[in-house]
């Protein structure tokens, strides 16, 4: 499978109701393995599943519940808009944002949450309803389109505007623990609200930072105008590399990725060096801007949970499987309506 | 593969949620992560406590569930992805111990520092001096305090302590825990013996000590060994907080030691330079994360502000030593 550019998280911690759980017995097998893997080059872990005492058993007391307004989900369209509300959705973090631009092939957004802070300046009242009330926090950066998953609720232009001119959304940029310093806490602000907007700071950057553009270093040159450059048929390749037909069809198609060993024979017969087979591939700007839509990522997503893969593993699937399709038609420039429909019909196949 | 009790009830409380229901399975998934976090012995109860009682427990819960924003936020922290309830848990448990910190600040000697900070800013005769100190006015331009700490806690330790004043019974607020002429007196005496800018988190932890001496039924285990009584302690780093702060650094991948000098520069600026072959919103969200680490591993300490300087200390000795900041072009992508 190609690699998929993805940013290199850090090694986070367990939670510590699962090192509790490791203590207690109450983990899976599965799970037991993960933690005891992590708690095994992780002092401070180590230490606190040390510390773990045993508690007398307890329960919550009896609690009547309530409810609240959830958050509402609205139809999926194919483009954020600004002014819209989004729920944002990465591997690693989920949040809520509102859309202020659209900034090259990205998105312009701040961080909303359900919970407000205690001082004006942290955060703005979007005032939706009175029972689904959104605040924007001081908290703005630039994230691509393939992170959105649905819309929640739509501002109107005069709030659009009110948020745009909010001093908390003027500079691009994360302004959530930006302004930490290092003496820990600015003055001013109460604790609660500043460790909310770090979180927030820290989910919208985990966001923005997911890059779903494939860089395949060991993709092939496209092998068609090579042989036809040098006047080759499959099979004459076959016989001279020794490798199968029938593979050598599959690689002449971009079916499948090419093994190390079949790059060495057919560079041998190509008169190339490995290294200048493999090449990044130029998948279109548009494919892979369609790839991301909304839309699309929720069946993408769904597939993907169904074969028990990655979503960015399922995500490159459908664009090299579409790519594939279309250069086996014709090469012609689609635009990015084109090639959602290429997809959409390759993933309603 | 099957599923840990824990999981399965967040599974069942993050469904509930998105219907917008609070029921009986989100108060035992909370309780669940309060407990959890009560067990492992970092963090105090209002009361000072390491020991969480079952009752404990429950007032934490309660303060939780008593706002409603908070828990709605939760399922919008989780998303609609295959890892939903693994965000959820996380969001849970960020959420909840941010809600500790928030408690402990609001205890008597939290409430008093915060008041510190306000009679400061508005006295006519002392003025804030960068970073993050105090001056008489006709002291600003001197260089900062580097002298003894005793001396100022003997300065202090003069002055008389009002009572509380009187009250109103009927007030929803505490009473004060001395006259607002008497934290005026402490902090102006101080500066003046100091005759320098002082750091203001000294300024509070030594008045603070003077005004609320600590109390051996409440404090903290950890200083049980140390001797009070002379209200030295406070101001310098403790014994916990020292291993709290290495056990900290120690548990950050290198990658992030090599970040740590970096929090403060810009995320472009870093990529520029090639750390770690990173790209420039990978870089962004390292930071972020490390920032929010600080800010949570701060804010569970009376001495935050000194136990994060600990750490940036260690970081440090460790880069000058040849220990860490080997950055090199290698691509740590996966």
């Amino acid at each position: 499978m190609t690699n998929v550019d993805e940013p290199s998280r850090p090694q986070w911690h367990p939670l510590i109701e699962d090192l509790v759980a490791v203590v207690d017995g109450d983990l899976d097998a599965a799970e037991i393995d993960v933690v005891a893997a992590h708690l095994a080059r992780c002092v401070s872990c180590s230490d606190l599943v040390r510390e773990i005492e045993p508690v007398g058993p307890g329960g919550p007391e009896l609690f009547d519940g309530y409810d609240f307004h959830p958050t509402p989900r609205l139809p999926v369209t194919d483009e954020p808009q600004p002014g819209e509300i989004w729920q944002l959705d990465s591997d690693e973090d989920a949040l809520l944002a509102l859309v202020l631009d659209r900034s090259g092939e990205g998105f312009v957004v701040g961080a909303v949450s359900r919970e407000q802070s205690g001082g004006a300046d942290l955060s703005l009242s979007l005032g939706i309803e009175n029972d689904f009330a959104l605040f924007l926090w001081s908290v703005v950066a630039t994230v691509p389109l393939g992170v959105f998953d649905f819309p929640v609720a739509h501002l109107s232009e005069t709030t659009l505007e009110a948020a745009r001119a909010w001093p908390g959304t003027r500079d691009e940029g994360l302004t959530g623990a930006g302004d930490l310093d290092l003496g820990v806490f600015e003055p001013g602000a109460s604790r609660v609200d500043q460790l909310l907007r770090a979180d927030l700071a820290a989910a919208l950057s985990g966001v923005a930072a997911i890059d779903w553009i494939p860089e395949a270093p060991h993709e092939l040159r496209p092998l068609r105008d090579l042989f036809a450059e040098r006047n080759l048929r499959p099979g004459a390749v076959a016989e001279l590399s020794g490798l199968p037909a029938p593979a050598i069809t599959e690689l002449l198609r971009g079916r499948r990725q090419a093994t190390d060993a079949e790059v060495e024979s057919l560079a041998a017969v190509l008169d190339v060096s490995p290294d200048d087979l493999r090449q990044r591939p130029t998948l279109p700007v548009e494919l892979v801007q369609a790839a991301q839509r909304p839309s699309l990522r929720n069946v993408i997503r769904l597939q993907a949970a169904a074969r028990q893969m990655s979503e960015a593993d399922a995500r490159l699937d459908v664009i090299n499987s579409v790519f594939a399709l279309a250069a086996r038609t014709t090469n012609r420039v689609r635009d990015i309506e084109t090639w959602s429909q290429l997809i959409r019909h390759h993933l309603d196949a | 593969m099957t599923t840990s009790i824990s999981t399965a009830v967040a599974e069942r409380a993050l469904a509930d949620l998105r219907g917008g229901h609070v029921t009986e399975t989100v108060v035992t998934a909370v309780w669940n992560s309060a407990r959890a976090l009560a067990r492992t012995k970092k963090f105090t109860t209002p009361n000072g406590s390491w020991v969480w009682s079952n009752d404990d427990i429950d007032d934490l819960v309660g303060d939780f569930l008593a706002r409603p924003q908070r828990i709605a936020a939760l399922a919008d922290r989780a998303g609609e992805g295959p890892d939903s309830v693994k965000k959820f848990r996380g969001a849970l448990q960020t959420s909840l111990k941010n809600v500790v910190i928030d408690r402990y600040h609001a205890t008597p000697q939290g409430v008093l520092s915060r008041r510190i900070e306000r009679r400061m800013k508005a006295h006519p005769a002392v003025t804030d001096v960068a970073p993050h100190h105090w001056s008489l006015l006709k002291y600003k331009d001197e260089p900062h305090w580097h002298g003894d700490d005793k001396l100022l806690v003997a300065a202090v330790s003069c002055i008389d302590i009002d009572p509380p004043p009187a009250w109103d019974e009927n007030s929803e607020r505490n009473p004060p825990a001395t006259t607002t002429a008497t934290v005026d007196l402490a902090c102006i005496t101080l500066l003046t013996v100091a005759e320098t800018p002082v750091q203001q988190e000294t300024v509070q932890l030594i008045v603070v000590e003077r005004v609320l001496p600590w109390d051996p039924n409440v404090v903290h285990e950890s200083a049980e060994n140390n001797d009070r009584s002379a209200g030295v302690v406070a101001v310098q780093l403790d014994e916990s907080t020292r291993q709290a702060a290495e056990a900290f650094w120690h548990a950050l991948s290198d990658t992030d030691k090599d970040l740590l000098p970096l929090l403060a520069a810009s995320a472009r600026q870093v990529a520029d330079d090639g750390f770690h072959g990173l790209k420039k919103s990978a870089i962004d969200a390292r930071q972020q994360k490390l920032k929010a680490l600080l800010l949570e591993f701060a804010g569970l300490r009376e001495d935050g502000r000194a136990a994060v300087q600990h750490v940036l200390g260690l970081n440090a000795d460790a880069a000058t030593a040849g220990q860490i900041g080997e950055v090199s072009g290698d691509d740590q992508r996966g």
